[in-house]
């Protein structure tokens, strides 16, 4: 019987699917978030007759709400442009750049926050420029203060005052104490520009961003999501050995390379997608994002608890060294979660 | 930023006792003691109802394995539950609307797809019922006794935002000749009572809560649903109308008690037939005063359509000019009135 991600990796099997299978299929593309992006992969591979109505309603339901979250997004970006100097660029990130930069995966796509990255100089401009028009500072004890400030690469999520939207503020893409030491002026230097003064990370980098938030984000939820993400931006903008060993070239010069190839297996074996998993190999951590997207995307299959444990201490891990680590899991697990994104 | 459908129904909490049906007459007052419903015998035969031939005991069983199905307008829907007093609700309230139960493989597509389950907060903690859709819970959950209007609560929510592409109104409305009014849910304003009555004399159901309008063809989608009477509404409606079917009240609300009413089965029938808005009334209900009418300007009627449409933001610049173009072609009108039977009269007289 073919499930969710067989569809994910072959929109055209579509074409067979018995009600049964559309029935047991559907609520787990609305529940995983993936329903848009797969219907306009659809569209796009011309399948739009072989959905069931029920299905094509799904589908422009998402889409819509996609639009106008894109819509809504490219409008805060022009406001935040305004009232930051005009000598700090904005590189937008994540969902709001696979819109930006018009990516397969942005289309369809339904995301919350706008992520933005400064050069950690200017961050502190920035942030008093956004709380002069509304943006609240993410409420924080001291320990989060100093948790963000100091170790994490974004500031606490700052909230619109009056339009609720969430904003969040990076200086890199990976956490200063990460044992995984990113400097993010490469990513600055190749950033490709939407408007005047507004950025995208070049794709082959947001790439290795997707790759590295698959393993760093550590929730077990989401890992069907991000891994199709991943695997909609190798289709369109990998090709073939060559354009892999420039990925994997470029996320060693970012000195990631080890997080972006658990990534890229993960996405293999779930899609078959263009890397070859021969040339990557295939890790544990690779192995639970896999048992644990199966699990996203069947509500009957069990989430074991080994694997959430090891996509959990993985993305600890890489975000912090253990030395670090072991004693904030403590007060974590005294004080209770923070306000805000802390990990 | 916004959601897509960021519509509150359903926040009321309410002890019931579910899934008993009874007719009430004028010469029972103060109802007896609630009958349960097990064959289709009826106390009061009202207008002629086409019965699902399935037992409620055949429901109840169904409800629990694969599930029941049911149409709501254009959206085929299923139901499945670990709470065996809803198949009664189910039975009595939608036997025009394709009941049937569910297979165990079928050859739907489900638009809807609910499942009122179990919820406990902890171990000493009482169980309660959750309504869900796609793993989903959209609503708080409530006391199993509740489980009927968390069910009919559930699937206007279900029905609201699957209906995002097309405006959708916090509104009743029905129709006649061709020609539909729309009737805003302003707080005060007996939205409830008026298109339950209106419902039940001569004019089409369309629906009671949802105006969902296509954004294309401004045409408005019949929707027709069991009609949720509150209050006073319940004898006020069930001792005008003797012949109406009317589910026992649930008395412990924060609103007061609540009611539903099944829907005249020439709604039922007729929910492909679209038709355009001919008119917007507000009513007002006001105690002790005569009935008197006035025009609403356009930009007014705009505005307070606006406010009381759930996606607004998500239909943008397109939902607000089809609006806009309801609002041009339509006599809006508020209506103030105390008396029922008197607003009724108007209603026949001069609309559309």
């Amino acid at each position: 019987m073919t499930d969710l991600i067989d569809l994910l990796a072959n929109p055209k099997f579509c074409a067979g699917l018995k009600s049964g299978e559309w029935n047991a299929i559907l609520p787990m593309a609305q529940r995983t978030q993936v329903i848009g992006q797969w219907g306009r992969q659809a569209l796009r591979c011309g399948l739009g007759a072989e959905l069931p109505s029920a299905v094509q309603h799904r589908v422009d339901l998402a889409v819509l709400t996609s639009q106008r979250r894109a819509d809504a997004v490219q409008w805060e970006l022009q406001g935040i442009r305004r009232a930051v100097p005009k000598e700090i660029p904005l590189v937008v990130l994540k969902g709001a750049a696979h819109v930006l930069a018009n990516d397969d995966c942005g289309h369809g796509r339904i995301f919350s926050d706008i992520d933005i990255m400064v050069p950690r100089d200017h961050l502190d401009a920035a942030e008093s420029a956004l709380v002069a028009c509304g943006w609240q500072p993410g409420a924080t004890s001291a320990y989060d203060a100093r948790y963000y400030r100091e170790w994490m690469h974004e500031l606490p999520p700052m909230m619109h005052v009056r339009r609720r939207t969430v904003l969040d503020l990076h200086h890199s893409i990976l956490p200063v104490i990460s044992p995984y030491r990113l400097d993010p002026q490469p990513l600055f230097e190749a950033a490709t520009p939407v408007w005047h003064g507004v950025f995208v990370l070049d794709a082959l980098d947001r790439i290795v961003h997707c790759a590295v938030h698959l393993v760093v984000e550590g929730d077990v939820e989401k890992v069907l999501r991000g891994a199709y993400d991943l695997h909609m931006l190798l289709n369109q903008h990998v090709e073939g050995a060559g354009g892999q060993t420039r990925l994997l070239s470029r996320a060693a010069d970012l000195g990631v390379i080890p997080l972006v190839k658990h990534a890229l297996s993960a996405a293999d074996i779930l899609f078959n997608a263009q890397s070859q998993a021969s040339a990557i190999g295939t890790t544990a951590l690779a192995r639970h994002l896999v048992v644990a997207a199966r699990a996203n995307a069947d509500a009957s299959v069990h989430m074991p608890l080994l694997t959430r444990m090891a996509i959990a201490i993985a993305a600890h891990r890489a975000k912090m060294p253990l030395s670090v680590l072991l004693p904030h899991l403590l007060r974590k697990s005294i004080v209770g979660k923070n306000a805000g994104k802390a990990a | 930023m916004e959601n897509c459908a960021t519509c509150s129904i359903g926040s009321v909490s309410i002890g019931v006792d579910t899934g008993t049906l009874r007719s009430v007459s004028p010469s029972t007052p103060n109802p007896g003691p609630d009958v349960v419903l097990t064959s289709p015998v009826l106390a009061h035969v009202g207008q002629a109802v086409s019965h699902s031939v399935l037992s409620s005991s055949r429901l109840a069983a169904a409800l629990t394995s694969n599930g029941i199905c049911f149409d709501v307008g254009p959206f085929k829907c299923r139901v499945r539950s670990c709470w065996e007093q809803l198949s009664d609700p189910l039975h009595c309230l939608y036997a025009d609307m394709g009941l049937r139960e569910a297979t165990a493989v079928e050859d739907v597509v489900f638009d809807i797809d609910a499942n009122i389950g179990r919820k406990r907060h902890h171990i000493f903690g009482r169980v309660d019922a959750e309504f869900s859709v796609a793993g989903f819970p959209p609503l708080p959950e409530l006391p199993f006794e509740q489980v009927h209007p968390l069910f009919e609560w559930g699937l206007n929510w279900a029905v609201a935002t699957l209906s995002g592409t097309s405006i959708v109104i916090h509104a009743a409305i029905v129709e006649r000749n061709g020609h539909a009014i729309v009737l805003p849910g302003e707080p005060g304003a007996g939205k409830s009572t008026l298109s339950a009555a209106l419902s039940l004399s001569g004019w089409r159901l369309l629906s009671d809560e949802l105006t969902v309008i296509d954004l294309d063809s401004l045409l408005a989608v019949p929707l027709p649903r069991p009609i949720s009477l509150k209050g006073r509404s319940i004898d006020v409606i069930g001792s005008r109308f003797p012949n109406a079917w009317l589910t026992a009240p649930v008395t412990e609300t924060r609103k007061g008690a609540i009611a539903y009413v099944r829907p005249p089965t020439d709604a039922v029938v007729r929910s492909r037939e679209r038709v355009p808005v001919a008119s917007v009334m507000f009513p007002v209900f006001q105690e002790g005063v005569p009935l008197r009418s006035q025009d609403v300007m356009p930009a007014a009627a705009l505005s307070r359509l606006l406010t009381n449409t759930f996606n607004v933001g998500l239909l943008g610049s397109a939902g607000f000019r089809a609006l806009t173009s309801i609002v041009a072609n339509s006599k809006n009108i508020e209506m103030a009135y105390s008396d029922l039977t008197e607003a009724l009269d108007w209603v026949d007289r001069n609309l559309p």
